[in-house]
């Protein structure tokens, strides 16, 4: 868990964009064809795949399945026929007629881009032996939307941040990516306050760039932020000893104790919580659970576990529940 | 693209004219179009019909002053019928062969997004070399065939003025290998 630094860096992920040359985009596609996608895309992938037809599956599995991050939203909402293949161990995942014809990730634990870079080719080098993958020489890999042309690549590490948050850094973080061709957004939240502080940090460039330059440069970044990140919850420890604790224990009272709560009570708790974990103040909590928790806590994962879909007040009595089962 | 009419400025605004077949293509720059007769552009009209793309494609949208600009024009993608207006107004290419058909329409777009750039990462499977090695070589990944003959062309006139003539066949015979290609 350490070599991955968990205790910032919660989950690395790969995305490749991918079209088949002799299809129309997303846009122009009718069912018939979308259907002939999804079979080209299964006959490709051969055995060791798992496939859910979405277009079957009722609103509370598919709205787990966007806050697991399994598929994305667009998928989700998609109005053609859509299926996903999940590989046995579960991390890779290929979306079938998204806005592309194929959506390929591997979502990893902690900082391991390289990993979810080589699964993520292995599955895209065996697709591309089998499909005509839509491809130019000079653009690359050719997308529905032109800013993903090139390598048709997302690389991503989800980043919990709360010193860098605590301290104000975040903004220059941001100044300073963006000069390097990433970006970084609070994963969750409405306003400017990234809740739970979690941050996405990613690559924005996909032409004129190589995959691997691409994800050595991320990483570099990632791990200088994680150095900032511990320096800066240090510089807070030295100087307020007892802030992260006080905030910690008390967030855990709440979770212990509460017979309701909402989401982004819960996000914050969880940041608090999770930061007395790190930095070794909470001893009982399990870092994986409060992160299976964090999940759990979300609406339609909530509502998929009590079977039915609840109004929010139903939902924050269950979750403050569901919460003392995990953690 | 150069604009057709001053010959400085990118071209931003393109029409294709089809008379009883006869085809007549123009691209020009703002400035320019601002001053075309075939245009008879309202510069704000595109305001009016505001919409996400316009700057993202540097068009105003269908409805507005383009519309008008491309009444006539007919050109459709091969494969999924797009025509460019298409892909403005949904902000998104059509098909792979899109690509293709309206090159020159999305350039100033993928110029204006990711810059002069071309693609020098992976490639699908299928270019593998006979045998089975991926283009990982340098020259594959970093220059088009284009540039390649190019670089191997003065190679060539390099070895054949130092008397090496050995390479020179070597290099002229990868350059008929890259040309068949």
């Amino acid at each position: 868990m350490k070599s991955t630094n968990k205790d910032v860096a919660v989950s690395s992920r790969v995305r490749f964009a991918r079209n088949i040359a002799d299809y129309p985009f997303y846009g122009k596609c009718d069912p018939t064809s979308a259907n002939e996608i999804i079979s080209k895309v299964r006959d490709a992938l051969g055995e060791g795949y798992s496939e859910m037809d979405l277009s079957e599956k009722d609103e509370l599995t598919v709205g787990s399945m966007v806050e697991d991050h399994s598929i994305s939203r667009e998928f989700a909402n998609s109005e053609l026929p859509h299926a996903l293949f999940t590989s046995e161990n579960g991390e890779v995942k290929i979306m079938a007629c998204e806005e592309d014809h194929i959506r390929l990730q591997v979502i990893t634990d902690g900082l391991s881009l390289e990993k979810a870079y080589e699964e993520a080719c292995e599955v895209d080098d065996l697709l591309a032996s089998k499909l005509n993958i839509a491809f130019d020489d000079n653009l690359g890999y050719l997308t529905h939307c032109p800013t993903n042309l090139g390598t048709g690549m997302r690389a991503s590490v989800m980043l919990f941040l709360p010193a860098l948050t605590e301290t104000g850094k975040i903004r220059s973080v941001s100044t300073q990516l963006s000069k390097l061709g990433m970006t970084i957004r609070g994963l969750y939240g409405e306003g400017s306050e990234a809740l739970g502080c979690l941050y996405q940090v990613s690559n924005t460039e996909t032409l004129g760039v190589t995959e691997e330059s691409v994800i050595s440069n991320l990483k570099d970044v990632i791990e200088k932020l994680i150095e900032l990140e511990n320096e800066a919850r240090k510089r807070i420890c030295d100087s307020d000893p007892d802030r992260f604790a006080d905030r910690a224990f008390r967030s855990l009272g709440v979770l212990k104790y509460s017979r309701m709560i909402d989401s982004s009570e819960f996000m914050r708790c969880y940041a608090d919580i999770r930061v007395g974990v790190s930095l070794g103040l909470i001893n009982d909590v399990d870092l994986d659970a409060l992160d299976r928790a964090f999940i759990e806590a979300m609406p339609y994962t909530l509502m998929k576990h009590m079977g039915k879909k609840a109004d929010s007040v139903e939902r924050d009595l269950a979750r403050a529940k569901r919460i003392k089962e995990l953690i | 693209m150069l604009c057709n009419k001053c010959g400085k400025n990118e071209a931003t605004h393109f029409m294709e004219k089809n008379v009883n077949g006869k085809v007549t293509k123009l691209a020009l720059c703002s400035e320019c179009a601002k001053n075309s007769e075939e245009f008879k552009f309202d510069p704000f009209e595109g305001f009016k019909n505001f919409n996400i793309f316009d700057n993202f494609f540097g068009f105003p949208s269908i409805g507005s002053g383009r519309g008008k600009m491309l009444e006539t024009a007919e050109k459709r993608c091969t494969l999924c019928a797009s025509t460019f207006d298409d892909i403005v107004n949904a902000g998104k290419v059509g098909c792979a062969e899109c690509y293709k058909v309206f090159a020159d329409e999305l350039a100033p777009t993928i110029k204006r997004i990711h810059g002069n750039r071309r693609h020098i990462g992976r490639r699908p499977l299928r270019d593998l070399t006979e045998s089975g090695e991926e283009k990982t070589a340098k020259e594959d990944k970093e220059e088009n065939p284009k540039d390649r003959i190019k670089k191997m062309k003065k190679e060539l006139n390099d070895a054949v003025k130092s008397e090496n003539y050995e390479l020179a066949a070597e290099l002229r015979d990868k350059i008929r290998e890259v040309e068949s290609l």
